[in-house]
Order: C-alpha cells, then sequence, then structure tokens
C-alpha cells in the first residue's frame, strides 16, 4: 500500500483574521504548514506566557506528589477549547503573576537572611565565652583583635604583640598603633583569620538575637507558603489549562511566522490530506468568508509529507514502521505487510499459550482501565494481537505455563510437540523466512513497476523472485521425492538464473561488464539464503521459552516438602510472569523487529520521508478538546 | 561411569561461560545506566530494556544445562550411565552456546551502554539502540540452535 497522498492548500486573507484562521486551522487538525517568508506574528497575547509559566512552575513545587497508578488511572483531564477560554478570562493573569512574584521574593529573601543569621549564630557561638563586643575592645594606644592562627604559633609574631587564647581556638591579639603596619603583614604571613566581634553586643547577646531573627523569618517564610496554598494552590487546574492555552499560542504564532504578507493580505501555504480539500473550503466558507483558499498537487522539487494511513488491525503497526523510518513520499508503506508477520513471528518466540493469556488480558485491561497516551496504545494493541497469536501457538504446541498442563484435557488442541521434533520446528521457521523474503522481492517488483522503473522491476526482481519460487518448489519435491516435478522446477531455476546473470547487470555498460556484474549478482543470492536462515531465531527463542518454563516447573516441584510449600507460588510467579514472560516477550518483540528490519525492509523500503505533522490543539497538562 | 563427569561439566561450561557473559554484558550497561538515572530517574523503563538485553545469553546457557542435565537425568539422582566417549559429546555439544554466549554478552553489554548515551540524548530513539544490541545477539541465538541439535543427536 502506498502512502496517502497531500495537497497543497493556499490561503489568503486579510492580515486581522490571520489569527483567529489560524485557530480555526488548528482545531480543524489537519493541516501542516510551509515556511514561505517571514511573516509576521498574528497574535500579539503571548507575552503572557512568560508569567503563567512562573505561575505553573511555583504551584506545581507546592502541589502533592500524585501516586504513579492514579496518573495512569485517571489520565489527564479533558477540557473543551470554549472552557478554556472561559478560564482564560477569568483568570487575571498580571495580578496573581504579581502575587505570587512578590510572595516567592519574599520567602526568597527570608532564607537568603536565615542563611546569613545561621551562618552568625555559629560563628558567635565559639566566641560566647567573651564578655564585651567590638566596642568594648577600642583603646588609644592598641589595637586588639579576635581570630585564629592557621599556619603557625603566635610566639613567631615579634616584639610588642600580645596574644592571649580567649576561647577555644580563638586568640585576643594585642599590638600597638605606632607598629600595626609590620604586625599586620606578621600576622597575615602567620594565617590569622579574623573572626571579630558583634557591635554593641557581646558574642552571646548576637547568638541569641540571630537565633530570634531565624525563628522570625521562618514564620515568615511558612506565612508565605501557606498564602501560596490557600490563594494559588486551588487554582493550579486553572493554570494548567492556561498553560497549554498559550503553548498552543505560542506554536501558532510559529506557524504565523511562516507565512507572507502584503500591506493588507496574509499568505499561507500547507500541506493537507488530498481528500480534505473540500473539508477545507467548507470550514473557510462557514467560518472565514473573508479568506480564500487554492490548491494544487505537490511540484516536482518539493518533498511532500508522508501520512500513513493504516486501519484497524494494521494500525498499531506504523510504530514498528516508523521506529526503521518514515517511508518517502508516494512510496510504499511496509506496515500492511508488517503486521501479519508480526504477530505470527512474535507469537512463535513467545510460544506458550499461558504466557499468552496472561499478555493479552494485562493488554487489555490496561488498555481499558487506563488513560494512556496514543503511543503506549498503540504498542499495548500490538501486545494484545502477539499475545493471541502465542495463546493459539502455545495451544496447537501443547505449552501451557511450559508443560504445566500436560495430561490435562487441554492436549487435546495439541498437535505437535517440539521438544520431540524440534527440527521439525526449525524447518518451518526457515520456510517462513522464505515466504517473507520472497514477499520482500514481490513487493520491490510492484513497488519499481508502480514507479515505471521497469528495467529494475524486470531485470533485476522478476528474475530473483522466479529463481526464489522456482527454488522453493524444487526444495519441496526433492524432499518429498517427486523426481518430474523436481526436475521440471530445476530447469525453471536455471532460466531464473540464466536471467539473472543476462539481465541483473543492465546498469553497466557493455555486454561482458554485464554478464559480469549479472554472474557477481547471482552470487550475491547468497544474501537470500542467509537472510532465511536467520528466521531460525523463531525456533531458537520458541524453544526457549518453553524450556525456560519447564525448568520453573521442575524447580518448583522440588519444593514439595515442609517450608518448600511456601515458596512454590514465589518460585512459579517470579520463574513464570517475572522472569520467562518478560525475558521472552523482550526478545520476541526485538528480534521480531529485527526479521523486519534487517530481512524484510531491506527488499524494497527506502524511507527518508516526513511524517505529516499538522497543525492541531496539543494537550500537555490538560487534555483540550475541540468538541464539548 | 566416568562420562557423567564430563557431562556435569558440559552443563557447567553452558551455564558458566553463557552466564559470565551475561553479567559482564549487563555490568557494562548497568553502570551505564545508572549514570543516566542519577541524571533522570524517569528514564527507568527504557535503561531498563537496553540493561536487561545482554541477560538473554545466560538464560540460553541455562536452557542448555537444563537440557543437559535433564538427558542424562541428573535431577533424578540415578543419572543414565555413560561412557567417557558419550561424556565428551555432551562437552562439545554445550561449546557452542559457551562461547557465542560469552563473547556476544559481553559486546552486547558494550553495544548497549552506547545505546544508553543515545536513549539519554534522544530518547525517541532509543529503541533503534536496542534493536543494534539484537543484532549481537544472533550469534548466541544460532550458537543455541546448534547446542539444541547436538544434544538432540547425542545417543545415551
Amino acid at each position: 500500500m502506498a502512502t496517502g497522498r497531500v495537497r497543497k492548500a493556499s490561503l489568503i486573507c486579510p492580515d486581522n483574521l490571520a489569527g483567529a484562521l489560524l485557530e480555526g486551522v488548528q482545531s480543524w487538525g489537519k493541516m501542516e504548514f510551509i515556511s514561505i517568508g517571514e511573516g509576521s506574528p498574528s497574535d500579539p497575547d503571548t507575552g503572557n506566557w512568560e508569567k503563567i509559566s512562573f505561575i505553573l512552575d511555583t504551584v506545581e513545587s507546592y502541589a502533592p506528589p500524585e501516586p504513579a497508578f492514579r496518573k495512569l488511572r485517571d489520565g489527564v483531564p479533558r477540557v473543551s477549547i470554549s472552557r478554556a477560554r472561559e478560564i482564560e478570562e477569568q483568570v487575571d493573569i498580571a495580578s496573581d503573576y504579581g502575587k505570587l512574584r512578590k510572595l516567592d521574593l519574599d520567602i526568597k529573601q527570608a532564607q537568603s537572611a536565615i542563611s546569613e543569621s545561621e551562618r552568625e549564630a555559629q560563628l558567635f557561638k565559639g566566641l560566647a565565652e567573651i564578655p564585651v563586643s567590638s566596642s568594648d575592645t577600642e583603646f588609644d594606644t592598641l589595637y586588639a583583635e579576635i581570630g585564629v592562627f592557621e599556619n603557625v604559633s603566635a610566639g613567631e609574631l615579634g616584639e610588642g604583640v600580645y596574644v592571649f587564647p580567649v576561647a577555644g581556638p580563638h586568640k585576643a591579639v594585642f599590638y600597638f598603633r605606632d607598629s600595626a603596619g609590620d604586625t599586620r603583614r606578621a600576622l597575615e604571613e602567620a594565617g590569622f583569620r579574623r573572626t571579630g566581634l558583634p557591635e554593641d553586643k557581646t558574642p552571646e547577646e548576637a547568638v541569641k538575637s540571630a537565633e530570634k531573627r531565624v525563628s522570625r523569618l521562618k514564620e515568615k517564610m511558612s506565612s508565605c507558603r501557606e498564602a501560596i496554598r490557600k490563594d494559588f494552590l486551588p487554582n493550579l487546574f486553572e493554570y494548567r489549562v492556561l498553560g497549554d492555552i498559550y503553548e498552543n499560542r505560542i506554536e501558532r504564532e510559529r506557524e504565523a511566522l511562516k507565512g507572507s504578507e502584503t500591506a493588507y493580505f496574509k499568505v499561507l501555504e500547507g500541506w493537507i490530506p488530498r481528500e480534505s480539500e473540500k473539508e477545507l473550503v467548507e470550514l473557510l466558507e462557514e467560518n472565514f468568508p473573508a479568506a480564500y483558499a487554492e490548491f494544487s498537487a505537490p511540484g516536482k522539487d518539493e518533498t511532500p509529507p508522508v501520512i500513513l494511513k493504516n486501519r484497524g488491525v494494521f494500525r498499531p503497526f506504523e510504530t514498528v514502521t516508523t521506529l526503521y523510518g518514515t517511508p518517502g513520499y508516494g512510496q510504499v508503506d511496509p506496515t500492511p505487510y508488517t503486521a501479519p508477520f508480526f504477530i505470527l513471528f512474535f507469537g512463535l518466540c513467545l510460544s506458550d499459550a499461558g504466557y499468552g493469556v496472561v499478555m493479552m488480558l494485562v493488554s487489555l485491561l490496561a488498555l481499558k482501565k487506563l488513560k494512556l497516551r496514543e503511543g503506549a496504545k498503540k504498542f499495548l494493541r500490538m501486545l494484545v494481537w502477539g499475545g493471541g497469536m502465542s495463546v493459539l501457538v502455545g495451544a496447537l504446541m501443547g505449552s501451557w505455563f511450559g508443560n504445566a498442563a500436560r495430561g490435562s484435557f487441554l492436549d487435546r488442541f495439541m498437535v505437535y510437540d517440539a521438544l520431540e521434533n524440534p527440527e521439525q520446528f526449525l524447518y518451518f521457521s526457515v520456510g517462513l523466512g522464505f515466504i517473507h523474503v520472497l514477499l520482500g522481492v514481490i513487493i520491490s517488483a510492484g513497488k519499481n513497476i508502480l514507479e515505471r522503473d521497469y528495467r529494475e522491476a524486470f531485470f533485476s526482481d522478476i528474475p530473483w523472485v522466479g529463481v526464489l519460487v522456482f527454488g522453493g518448489v524444487f526444495g519441496v519435491a526433492r524432499i518429498m521425492g517427486a523426481d518430474a516435478p523436481a526436475r521440471f522446477s530445476g530447469y525453471l531455476v536455471s532460466a531464473a538464473a540464466a536471467a539473472v546473470v543476462l539481465f541483473s547487470g543492465y546498469r553497466s555498460s557493455g555486454i561482458a561488464a554485464r554478464i559480469g556484474s549479472g554472474l557477481y549478482n547471482l552470487y550475491g543470492g547468497i544474501d537470500y539464503l542467509k537472510d532465511m536462515l536467520s528466521y531460525s531465531r523463531l525456533f531458537a527463542l520458541g524453544m526457549a521459552t518453553a524450556i525456560l518454563a519447564m525448568a520453573v516447573n521442575e524447580i518448583a516441584g522440588f519444593l514439595t516438602s515442609g517450608f518448600g510449600y511456601v515458596l512454590i507460588p514465589f518460585v512459579l510467579l517470579g520463574g513464570h510472569l517475572v522472569l520467562n514472560l518478560f525475558m521472552s516477550s523482550l526478545s520476541a518483540y526485538v528480534h521480531t523487529s529485527r526479521l523486519q528490519y534487517v530481512e524484510f525492509f531491506t527488499k524494497f523500503f527506502k524511507g527518508g520521508g516526513r511524517l505529516f505533522t499538522p497543525l492541531s490543539w496539543r494537550s500537555r497538562r490538560v487534555e483540550l478538546a475541540v468538541t464539548e | 561411569m566416568t562420562g557423567i563427569i564430563y557431562v556435569i561439566f558440559a552443563a557447567a561450561l553452558a551455564m558458566g561461560l553463557a552466564g559470565g557473559g551475561s553479567a559482564i554484558g549487563i555490568g557494562y550497561a548497568g553502570r551505564a545506566a545508572n549514570g543516566v538515572l542519577s541524571e533522570d530517574p524517569d528514564r527507568f523503563g527504557i535503561m531498563l530494556i537496553l540493561v536487561a538485553l545482554p541477560g538473554t545469553q545466560g538464560i540460553y546457557g541455562f536452557i542448555s544445562a537444563f537440557l543437559i542435565i535433564l538427558q542424562v537425568d541428573l535431577l533424578g539422582g540415578t543419572p543414565v550411565e555413560l561412557t567417557a566417549v558419550q561424556g565428551l559429546q555432551f562437552v562439545g555439544a554445550a561449546l557452542p552456546i559457551a562461547l557465542t554466549g560469552l563473547i556476544s554478552g559481553i559486546h552486547q553489554g558494550k553495544v548497549c551502554a552506547a545505546g544508553i548515551g543515545v536513549a539519554e540524548k534522544k530518547p525517541g530513539d532509543a529503541m533503534k539502540a536496542v534493536i543494534y544490541g539484537a543484532l549481537v545477539e544472533t550469534y548466541a541465538v544460532l550458537g543455541l540452535v546448534i547446542t539444541i541439535f547436538l544434544l538432540n543427536g547425542i545417543q545415551v
């Protein structure tokens, strides 16, 4: 299936209508704008964003943390755009910002003052034994200083300097004013660190005063915080709505700047899905009669965005495709081919009906009960399908939590025992690889025909399809001992191989170079064989799940005495669900994806596209809904 | 009866080397993931996948060791009597998963550790890093396939 087609829409409207038109298009949600010039802002009202952002950051930090499970269960609240607008009118952003800013500033200033006071209290606590203030230490002929010596003992300071211990490591230094210069130099060399004394207070009084100040400031901080909790926290929902409204407004602004303009008109260009042209015309006629739209096909030198338009079961598997890359515009979208093989391979890798049931039920329950984002929903839907296939494969192979249900009525569904005949499972896996690789080459041929690259399709792809199909028939006929079909298909393989040698080197010039290149291409066919063998991982991972489950059951079986009975549920739950189901489903997902990317996509998928991202209402803190 | 000694050695080889490879691999990835988690604890989910990925080799080793133990009925307490040649066949059968598990486990750990860097800077591309990690594991998967077939072919 090819990717969706787009049309280019040019919207022209009076300059004063641009903001409303952009909002209308945003609500419509089907237009991706292209940059055609240096437009001017259409809505000058985005200046409040900084205020809203500050309010949100501050108030959110006061909100009690919401349990993760409740967040998953309830999701974000849904608000219609019209209700959001009412909220915007009710909230006085400038006033709230002013009040909150003041409270926040008061808290910050108090915090800073508390640190300062605590530091002061700490400092003077060490000097509490000294019963004087700094004003008591001023003398006519002497200087008196208090501090700590870091390097040397006070005895090396020279004559006329008197040092007395006063409190702990603190020393009082007395020296004459006449020789102050020399003494201060000596003090510096001795690593004298001045601590000083408080002015007009003794150190003990200063400590008490600082402690009182700290207590008062803490009270102030607490009352500011209480004011934020009381006056602003109840409005958090409204602020969140405003946050989303403003972020969307800013996004519209970004789109407006992509437009071009004349003195009175604004021109906006963008891509819309081809089938939505009429819808856009109707939207303009109903709501913006002064606007005019023109439509055109994408130009040859343009790179339009890509729309993946898969439905139903195929849709969740778009994530597998886009994880690898986005197909180019008009190229084949591999999703519909990926989905059935992904489900089948995942089921074969997990290959246990019990695990499949658990996976399906948990995924369905999560889809029903939790409010999840679209990406998570897609992933869970993939797990539902993969789990379902695992139930089917596991039931047919008689694997229900390993061998736990052997001997029960469930054996009636078993048609094959992989532990008895593992080689058949391997042949089946490689056989599936053959079909998958062949499909890849057929899609490549179809794609080249659609793109009118007939030489690549008929000279390269189709001869290889012949080699693979007839080679497959030849192999089956030989295994079944049917000589005549084997001989006939053998001739056809040779003919197809000859076609590869003769034609696939068509890009080279000269017959010898073409045949040489063709021979090299034929040798390159070994890659197809290598690709098919890579599918043996389906067998290995399927066996790994079954044997590990069996090992868990065996270990639990050893515990059937005394205290061991208590451990059995832990061993079974931990072994089956935590270890085996987790590791096996991780391996199943990763290796199934790898088979798609490395063995399948490389046959036909070029990528290089860019996904269609129309302007629409983005929801982050609340779910903004266009309808009520 | 000496054969059973080789069988025990084969089971120990499969589990020990493949498990050792996984342990080293998870060690590399785990250290890198902890570095990221210290900055951004919300990335735990995707980090867990990248850290757990090199753990599969140990499981393959465990499965092979378990198959060996089952085949000679070591669990039942009365193991099958084996000659030294039969026992050595088990050692040979255990080697593919033991060696591929050891080497690929270590290297997968290194690829996943680098992938954690991708997941940190571009969370949207983290699954691409997971796929690269899976490419390394291919050889342990093939080792397991051969070990299963070799064990299946040993007559006891």
